[in-house]
């Protein structure tokens, strides 16, 4: 029995079912609504301005313009419509569920963590719904992600996968900055797996510094093409630069037009320490309802930080370097929105969401390691992930529900005006 | 590392595409009209319709005005945003703005209460989604290497600061293919054409 489990936890099998989750719960009447939904009414015309005039709108001329350019390749797939909107986040969040279970694999091998951090992925309401739009936050994630897995792979053996980290890496510098402290992180990680593996010092150097920094500052400057189209040059760029740093630390609440949204959401630190549900009822009748939440995902997103603690302490105590270098770029990477002086959107946390599952399910593992029946603990946890991702699915993706089943939800919510 | 000469080849030619696309492909981009000329406009309308018409693209403007956009000509074309239009469809990327040193304390009051005004070592920097305005006196503008499209306001500035702009204009310091004069006369034309040695 143990055996079966064991090999049913670990291949490739359980991946395939979740993943099919994960695709039909992000496609799924991801198209019913035609109008533009959270950032798509300032994404969308971005990006088709970005292409036009070479010019982005509003606030995204801060952000490296590659969500603009997936944007915009998927308009022209499928026209300027829903598809042409959605369809890049929702592959994309979708292939970051199939990210999590390799880099697992990597980090926790012969463990269920791939699959229980994978799980909690593909069924997370937050990841779905933001996977449903046009936030940038599900391609870079999807992008860093992509680097994570090839430079692991790389710390195993040498070959091409430091040419595929270093295009991972530019793509993922190229879509937002979120991950700028934890990329030398990882970098580092694998430079000192590298050295025990053997190479040399001088050879790590020169490959590191081709493939981990020219090549994917070639990709960032490529991905400003339409920009430097416009008549600029470097000079202006750094200026640019500058004033987009200036811009962002400047900015205030009065600056969004979703102020509403950045007060429901709470702050960074609450993150992951308390319930958070907002968003709007589209249609009701007094029985039933359609709405448009956004739900932290609270019952697995409290776990984190107890288990941040607890596999932290395990993998130093065991001395198993690779088991803290998630913990330690989940502390990294949320740092920077703790310490900033600015409001953030709570869509932030999205690029946190696979460390923080990682680390959640590498702790169920070694809590139920200690006990006797291991694996009905790894299956009534996947019953739990799996009720709760159906449960609260109807709630982010417009689907008509009854009320009553869902008062407790509700009664916490904290409904926006004016969708 | 396998093939190590191959990936350091390959990476150079990746730094050569990188070098001439931060360094040239821009400046490639850019459309000037030839010969150069001066012509009048009487709006802020008509100034873009000018530029939009020549086909410039990519280019620096330099406005030798009191006020900007609907208000470079202080009358007409309510809501028209020259600045915003002409940078947001590529054919202006920088704008700087001059002003009479003795509007200088007022534009300061205006701008210091903006929210995307930034403090530069000459004057205002404001920065907008399309671009970048610099916004400065007549006293701290240093002309730049670049060929500009240039507008002046004459009736806004004294004799002495005309004097000052024509000579930018006509030493070649300022090098510009297209003067728009607003609400000017014909003698503004000749003042401020390019090329003619500076009135005595």
């Amino acid at each position: 029995m143990q055996f079966r489990m064991n090999t049913v936890l670990t291949n490739w099998k359980a991946l395939a079912v979740v993943l099919i989750l994960a695709a039909f719960l992000r496609f799924w009447g991801a198209f019913d609504i035609t109008d533009y939904t959270d950032d798509e009414y300032v994404q969308v015309p971005s990006a088709v301005s970005l292409f036009k005039y070479g010019t982005t709108t509003e606030l995204q001329w801060v952000h490296p313009p590659l969500s603009s350019h997936i944007l915009y390749g998927t308009i022209t797939l499928f026209g300027d419509n829903p598809y042409g909107w959605r369809m890049g986040n929702i592959v994309f969040g979708t292939a970051t569920v199939i990210l999590i279970y390799l880099v697992g694999m990597h980090l926790y091998p012969g463990t269920a963590v791939p699959l229980l951090a994978a799980s909690l992925l593909a069924l997370d309401p937050f990841h779905i719904d933001i996977s449903r739009t046009t936030f940038m936050e599900i391609p870079t994630s999807f992008f860093f992600f992509l680097y994570l897995y090839f430079m692991l792979k790389y710390c195993e053996h040498s070959g091409k996968a430091l040419f595929f980290a270093g295009i991972a890496l530019g793509l993922t510098i190229a879509t937002k900055a979120y991950y700028i402290f934890t990329v030398p992180m990882v970098a580092a990680y694998a430079f000192y797996r590298a050295r025990q593996r053997g190479e040399s010092s001088g050879s790590l150097l020169i490959d590191f510094s081709f493939l981990l920094f020219l090549l994917p500052l070639t990709i960032y400057f490529l991905s400003f093409i339409h920009w430097f189209g416009r008549g600029y040059t470097l000079t202006e760029f750094v200026q640019m630069k500058n004033d987009a740093v200036w811009t962002v630390k400047n900015l205030t609440l009065s600056y969004f037009h979703a102020s509403d949204n950045i007060l429901a959401a709470g702050k960074p630190w609450q993150w992951f320490l308390k319930p958070v549900i907002y968003g709007y009822q589209t249609f009701s009748d007094g029985n039933s309802g359609r709405f448009l939440l956004e739900i932290n995902n609270f019952p697995f997103r409290m776990l984190t930080i107890p288990s941040l603690v607890m596999a932290s302490v395990y993998a130093w105590r065991k001395k198993l370097m690779q088991e803290l270098l998630v913990p330690f770029l989940f502390v990294v990477c949320y740092f920077i929105f703790l310490i900033v002086n600015r409001p953030i959107f709570s869509t932030n946390a999205t690029v946190l969401l696979p460390f923080a599952y990682l680390i959640v399910a590498r702790t169920v593992v070694l809590i139920a390691r200690q006990r006797k029946r291991e694996y009905l603990i790894y299956a009534g946890f996947l019953s739990c992930v799996l009720a709760w991702g159906l449960y609260t699915f109807p709630l982010v993706s417009g689907q008509l529900v009854p009320l009553s089943l869902y008062q407790p939800i509700i009664s916490m919510t904290h409904f926006m005006q004016g969708h | 590392m396998q093939n190590r000469s191959a990936t350091i080849a390959g990476m150079l030619l990746v730094v050569c595409c990188t070098i001439f696309l931060t360094f040239f492909y821009g400046p490639l981009r850019r459309i000037y009209i030839s010969p150069s000329r001066i012509q009048q406009a009487s709006s802020a309308s008509e100034i873009y319709q000018t530029w939009e018409e020549l086909g410039v693209r990519g280019r620096t403007a330099i406005l030798f005005t009191r006020h900007l956009n609907s208000e470079v000509s202080m009358k007409d074309t309510e809501g028209f945003k020259l600045a915003e239009l002409a940078m947001s469809h590529g054919i202006v990327r920088t704008i700087f703005h001059i002003v009479p040193d003795n509007a200088w304390p007022v534009v300061t009051e205006n701008l210091s209460g903006r929210k995307n005004a930034r403090n530069t070592s000459s004057g205002f920097a404001l920065i907008v989604s399309e671009g970048r305005i610099n916004v400065l006196p007549l006293s701290h503008y240093k002309p730049l290497g670049e060929k500009s499209l240039v507008v002046v306001e004459p009736g806004v500035w004294n004799k002495q600061e005309l004097a000052q702009i024509a000579h930018l204009i006509k030493s070649g310091d300022l090098s510009t293919d297209l003067v728009l004069i607003i609400r000017g006369s014909l003698s503004d034309m000749e003042t401020f054409r390019p090329g003619l040695p500076p009135p005595r």
